[in-house]
């Protein structure tokens, strides 16, 4: 059963009467369990298709279908709020805030059940992502770039969702913290049931997840 | 974790940049605190000082408009229209008003006597020259017309009722000749209560003048029995101008007005009116040249000098506003806050450039916050973005931000009011002895005097000096101060986040994060 779907979803810039499209018709499904990777090239569209399924933009034609439901009809807000987790390139963490306070911001937007002690839940949660917690209680400025990934990745799980989406998760690391960040994605997926889809441009991180979705020329092709 | 809890948090470890927001609204919020304390040290001195100066008000001509309307017939004066004064039935419904608190019109002469002796005070009478001679058995006394009968003046308190009685209806209704006069006149002449004074009307021949004396040949006289119902006293020894630097010339004006305040009788308007008319009359015959063309018309009006005392000098100007449509052309309302702007000048001045000051720091506050805010929001770009990518309501994101604000603007206008204040204090001190030394070089002879040596009867002038005002004036940690300072800063800053508000609605969470 599919968790997110895509129909005839299409993304293009207009260039005076022409377009130039960049998603044209693109037909995915993704299932929970699953660890995706889109892989294609630079420019080929895969973070737009990232931006899509993340509701952070929206496609000029087609539907994304969240357990059969219009994202649209959701609400994107909602959707991202209660639905998906985001992890970026440069991991976007709040400077100012410590690794545990990043957790918790996501933990007080969504409006999904959570435990009661949510501190704590946030601990244990960078506990089990690599995050101790004296680094836990320390400004996120001071973490290095691995640190900071492990973290934006505790916070785009401690919302409780099933989705979570990855542009380019180990873009600004290097090779071991990039298997080490990959080793985390596969785990999500296949020992809690997650579907993770993760954008990459690198075929060593497309080639260890469990279906690769190539995309070129606007289309998204199954890669085997 | 709230978005309060977020905004706290940004304000406590970025502290840096809340120092900064701080400073600035320190800065802005002491111009702002500033000139707001000016503003309402102005107002209390006004209130204060027009509660001084009493809630009187009178009609009379309106000077400015009756010169342009001279002017414009002056090469052709028979063609002007005729001034209609306002007649005692429109002085009744004035008076009627719920502001008024009571009310007087008053006719007015001057008369003389064979055998009462002008009131003189000893300080003039030890002056050489300074006696009136002839003319003051001619004119030694004021006639001043009553309506009212239980006399404005004793009732205002400003004349004491020391023997005797005041009027009955039925006398003013008569014009019966009866009098009150001052207590003084009544002992230098030793007259007593229910006493008959003869006074007189001298018809002069100013054709024939004596060459010795330089007096005018008297032609006829009308003598009037009066009794005397009453005696009264000034309530305070009438007040002289001060700090003029002039103790002799305050001796002499002093010495004058109590000359004038003890030879006034009050007397009923209807016998002033046949007082004048008989003497008109009189005059006519005595001086057939002088007064051709004049015929009994000239009775048919009498001029009066009305009177309103309000009940709140607050009522003033809404007694003013309802009055003016019921008069005639050319009349106007004249008030004793009218006096206000002229012994105010120096604080005036002030409060003209505090509110240009709370105009121009409203307006550079609201820009130079809402650039500064811009500014640490485009730093914090990302920041809002990731909010806004976990799914956070614009309006949430928004709060935070204003909240931000709010708090330090907060903070720094509570400082403010107690700066700001002490920066009103000392420049305003500053200005207004800038302004009374400016208006001192421009009119020495007004600086610290009054506006008139008013009597008991001038209700319509003041004692009181541009000392007494700038007196008043000061700057004080008022409640209103208070509450006015804050909705002022506080809107100022709301209308600085609404720039702010609209750059974070309208951020894309994609452009900035992807």
């Amino acid at each position: 059963m599919s968790i997110l779907e895509t129909k005839n979803l299409t993304y293009y810039y207009q260039d005076g009467e022409s377009r130039r499209y960049i998603l044209n018709d693109v037909d995915v499904t993704f299932e929970k369990g699953k660890f995706y990777t889109i892989w294609g090239q630079s420019g080929s569209g895969k973070t737009t298709f990232l931006a899509m399924i993340s509701a952070l933009d929206v496609p000029q034609e087609g539907q994304i279908l969240f357990n059969g439901a219009d994202i649209k009809q959701i609400g994107y807000e909602k959707y991202r709020r209660n639905r998906i987790g985001i992890i970026f390139q440069s991991y976007n963490l709040i400077p100012y805030l410590s690794a545990v306070e990043n957790v918790l911001v996501a933990m007080s937007i969504t409006e999904n059940p959570l435990p009661e002690k949510e501190k704590e839940v946030a601990y244990n949660l960078l506990d089990y992502i690599g995050i101790s917690r004296s680094k836990a209680d320390r400004s996120v400025t001071k973490l290095s770039g691995g640190e900071q990934q492990r973290v934006a990745i505790a916070r785009a799980l401690s919302t409780n969702v099933e989705i979570i989406l990855a542009d380019e998760p180990t873009g600004n690391l290097d090779e071991a913290m990039e298997q080490e960040i990959v080793d985390i994605f596969k785990k999500l997926a296949h020992e809690h049931d997650k579907c993770v889809v993760v954008v990459t441009h690198s075929k060593e991180i497309a080639e260890q997840s469990d279906v690769i979705l190539h995309l070129h020329k606007g289309a998204i092709r199954l890669y085997e | 974790m709230s978005f309060l809890k977020r905004a706290w948090l940004s304000i406590t470890r970025r502290t840096g940049k809340s120092l900064l927001l701080l400073l600035i609204v320190l800065i802005l919020g002491n111009a702002i605190a500033g000139a707001i304390s000016i503003q309402q040290a102005s107002a209390n001195v006004e209130k204060k000082i027009k509660s001084d100066m009493g809630a009187a008000a009178t009609i009379r001509l309106d000077y400015e408009e009756y010169e342009k309307l001279w002017q414009q017939y002056q090469d052709n004066p028979e063609s002007m229209p005729t001034i209609n004064p306002p007649t005692p039935e429109l002085m009744q419904t004035i008076g009627s008003s719920p502001y008024v608190k009571y009310y007087d019109y008053s006719t007015s002469n001057e008369a003389g006597s064979e055998t009462v002796e002008k009131f003189t005070p000893q300080f003039l009478q030890e002056q050489q020259g300074m006696g009136g001679g002839d003319w003051d058995k001619y004119y030694a006394f004021s006639l001043r017309g009553v309506q009212y009968h239980k006399v404005l003046s004793i009732e205002e308190g400003r004349l004491n009722l020391v023997g005797g009685r005041v009027f009955t209806e039925e006398e003013i209704t008569q014009g019966a000749s009866v009098a009150i006069i001052s207590k003084k006149l009544a002992d230098a002449n030793q007259i007593n209560l229910n006493d008959t004074i003869v006074l007189s009307s001298f018809i002069m021949d100013y054709e024939n003048v004596d060459a010795n004396t330089g007096m005018p040949a008297v032609v006829n006289q009308l003598d009037y029995p009066i009794k005397v119902i009453g005696f009264v006293e000034p309530n305070t020894a009438p007040k002289t101008p001060n700090q003029s630097g002039n103790r002799e010339g305050d001796k002499y004006t002093e010495a004058f007005m109590e000359q004038q305040t003890a030879n006034t009788m009050y007397l009923p308007n209807g016998f002033i009116i046949n007082f004048n008319k008989q003497q008109l009359l009189a005059s006519m015959e005595a001086n057939p040249k002088e007064y051709e063309g004049v015929d009994e018309s000239a009775f048919k009006q009498t001029w009066y000098e009305p009177v309103y005392i309000l009940n709140d000098p607050g009522d003033l100007e809404r007694f003013k506003e309802e009055t003016t449509p019921l008069l005639p052309e050319l009349y106007m309302v004249a008030t004793t806050a009218d006096n206000y702007k002229d012994i105010a000048a120096p604080v005036e001045q002030t409060t003209k450039m505090a509110n240009y000051i709370l105009i121009v720091a409203v307006i550079a506050s609201i820009l130079i916050v809402t650039l500064v805010v811009l500014l640490f929001l485009r730093d914090r770009k990302h920041e809002l973005g990731v909010y806004l990518s976990l799914g956070e309501k614009k309006g949430k994101v928004v709060s935070q931000i204003v909240a931000e604000v709010l708090i330090i603007a907060l903070l720094g206008i509570t400082l403010s009011v107690f700066t700001g204040n002490l920066v009103a204090s000392g420049l305003s001190s500053s200005m207004i002895q800038a302004q009374m030394e400016k208006e001192a070089q421009n009119n020495p002879w007004e600086r610290g005097m009054s506006m008139s040596m008013n009597n008991v009867d001038d209700y319509m002038s003041t004692n009181l000096t541009m000392q007494d005002v700038v007196s008043a004036y000061e700057i004080r940690l008022t409640p209103t101060y208070i509450l006015v300072f804050f909705l002022v800063s506080l809107g100022t800053i709301a209308l600085s986040t609404l720039v702010p508000m609209i750059y974070i609605v309208r951020l894309n969470p994609r452009k900035i994060l992807m």
